[in-house]
């Protein structure tokens, strides 16, 4: 899982660079852009900052603030670490809930995507991400209990 | 209210950011009973905004460069260009760390990528400890007003978002630092030449044959800083294109010229750059989600009628914002700050016939200061990690240059025309 992740995440980053860099030559030297490649690069961005979400709930890196956990006792410091998973993990499973509706009531509309890839598969990225963030903060919550 | 104080002391046990903006949005919408697709759809934004490719794409040529052997290269030409002038090391130390940060985007990476070199060569050319360790410590965030800087970017998305008063871009943006950055640059270059005046000697003359080996070491990298900051500040190019071509030229250096990262180890370096861009970027668009939800209800009207029955004028207004960036500089890093704080900041200020442009810059030059601040201060811990010290040493270290730059905050914050100089 970790190795598929990390694996889609650094293929992502590097197709985006290669084609945002192409897209933006062929525009300025051959003045013939492809007028999906802008879409796709910007549908690229979410792909990836979501995926990069994934990886920093893996490995606990989200941005915080981490003032009052520092100076608890260790206890106390357990206990920060299974309210911030915990919370983490509710929000994510309730925001993955909710876009995996927002998806399946595109699929249904039929929103326009890019060419011949629909609109709700570009968006599918976003349930996804969300439901894998909640697994990993709900196995942060477990692990952080084991230390009690 | 009750809702914001609960999310506030969650974001103070240590709740991520992204969950506690998430929660607040969740609990908005679901209050005034909104489907909670609003937040996928909020969030799907961040897919329709084409500046924003250039926050990926200039942290990962940052974080490329700062991994290869340009650190080096770029204090040697520095050295080479510089190093000649009285209190040359100095101002070579704080040239060259400015424009990595302004790469880097003030994540510490230049503490540890830069400071390692500069540090053993402030100590070896005569500076005294204290002020090499205060150097390299306020050099963490020196540079964040230059371009391409990832917060200056971030700060132009979250306000184009707000769509109050006067539009302002991101070009302009990197246009209004300038000046700003230059003067703290030069405040503190000063600083060194005055504390080392009469005790540092000036070890050589200029010397050609060294700028022309320094110069032909880095000419991969020379580049770099024309396309970047004589594209966008001279119009030629957009934001997002010179960040394609950045990274672009930055992978296409590394993998096929210099391949000084094995690689092996790019795939790792990849992706710790790009957790640094997932966390800002969930953190913005669930943002996005509670920033309409707060338009939606007026709060930022509401804000300001309360403000205003409160400061008259602007002077006052100013004086007061810039404490409340202060306080919430120590708390916040510059990310969070910006998505958080922006939206709610910016309508009051606007209203007050405050620039965007100015005060982006007047933000970022606060949050600048937060990150030599305890308790949550950023530079010193890592400046403290890196160089073995304890932590309120290098906080006493840093505390000449953390004065000498609220002083160019305050002189930023009260002085427009330095920022918009180049704008109008």
């Amino acid at each position: 899982m970790k190795h598929v992740e990390d694996a889609l995440l650094v293929i992502l980053l590097l197709a985006l660079v290669v084609f945002a860099g192409a897209q933006i030559g062929a525009r300025n030297l051959f003045d013939a852009g492809w007028i999906w490649g802008e879409q796709l690069v910007r549908v690229g961005v979410l792909w990836v900052g979501l995926l990069g979400a994934v990886v920093a709930s893996r490995d606990d890196r989200h941005l915080r603030i981490d003032v009052v956990p520092r100076l608890l006792p260790p206890r106390g410091q357990v206990a920060c670490a299974v309210i911030a998973h915990g919370v983490s993990a509710g929000v994510c499973a309730v925001i993955a809930w909710h876009a995996g509706e927002f998806v399946l009531a595109e699929r249904e509309y039929g929103a326009a995507g890019i060419g011949a890839v629909s609109g709700w598969v570009l968006q599918a990225v976003m349930p996804v991400a969300f439901a894998l963030m909640a697994m990993r903060h709900a196995a942060h919550v477990l692990r952080a209990t084991a230390r009690w | 209210m009750v809702i914001a104080l609960i999310l506030l002391a969650l974001a103070l046990l240590g709740v991520p950011l992204f969950a506690v903006i998430g929660l607040g949005a969740l609990l908005a919408w679901a209050g005034i009973g909104v489907d909670l697709q609003v937040i996928a759809i909020e969030l799907f934004r961040l897919a329709e905004m084409p500046v924003l490719v250039a926050i990926p794409l200039f942290t990962f040529a940052g974080y490329l460069l700062s991994e290869s052997g340009a650190p080096g290269r770029l204090v040697r030409l520095t050295d080479a260009l510089l190093g000649w002038m009285p209190g040359g090391l100095a101002f070579v130390a704080l040239a060259a760390c400015a424009l990595f940060t302004a790469f880097t985007g003030a994540t510490g990476v230049t503490i540890i990528a830069l400071g390692a070199l500069l540090y053993p060569a402030l100590r070896e050319a005569g500076y005294p400890e204290r002020f090499s360790l205060g150097l390299v410590t306020t050099s963490g965030s020196l540079g964040l007003l230059f371009a391409p800087s990832l917060p200056l970017i971030l700060y132009g998305v979250v306000v184009q978002q707000l769509q109050v008063g006067q539009p302002v871009s991101v070009d302009e943006l990197f246009r209004a630092g300038l000046v700003p950055g230059l003067l703290m640059v030069v405040l503190l270059a000063g600083y060194g030449l005055w504390v080392t005046r009469g005790t540092v000697q000036r070890s050589r003359g200029f010397d050609r044959t060294l700028v022309l080996a320094a110069v032909r070491e880095s000419v991969w990298e020379i580049p770099l800083p024309f396309v970047i900051l004589g594209g966008i500040y001279g119009g030629y190019f957009a934001v997002s294109e010179a960040a394609a071509m950045t990274a672009l030229w930055v992978l296409a250096v590394e993998l096929l010229i210099r391949r000084e990262v094995p690689l092996a180890r790019l795939p790792s370096v990849l992706r710790e750059s790009m957790v640094l861009v997932g966390g800002i970027l969930v953190i913005l668009g669930l943002s996005m989600a509670s920033t309409s939800y707060l338009i939606d209800a007026g709060v930022p009207q509401q804000l300001f009628e309360t403000v205003q029955g409160l400061v008259s004028d602007r002077t006052t207004f100013l004086l007061l914002l810039t404490i409340f960036l202060l306080i919430v500089g120590t708390m916040l890093d510059v990310f969070s700050a910006t998505v958080l704080i922006v939206p709610l900041v910016a309508p009051v200020a606007l209203a007050y016939g405050i620039h965007p442009a100015h005060l982006g810059i007047l933000f970022l030059a606060n949050m600048q200061l937060g990150y030599m601040t305890p308790p949550v201060g950023l530079n010193l811990f890592i400046a403290a990690y890196r160089f073995e010290q304890p932590i309120h040493t290098v906080f006493r270290a840093a505390l000449p240059f953390f004065l000498l730059l609220l002083a160019a905050t305050l002189l930023i914050t009260f002085w427009p025309a330095l920022s918009l100089w180049l704008i109008d």
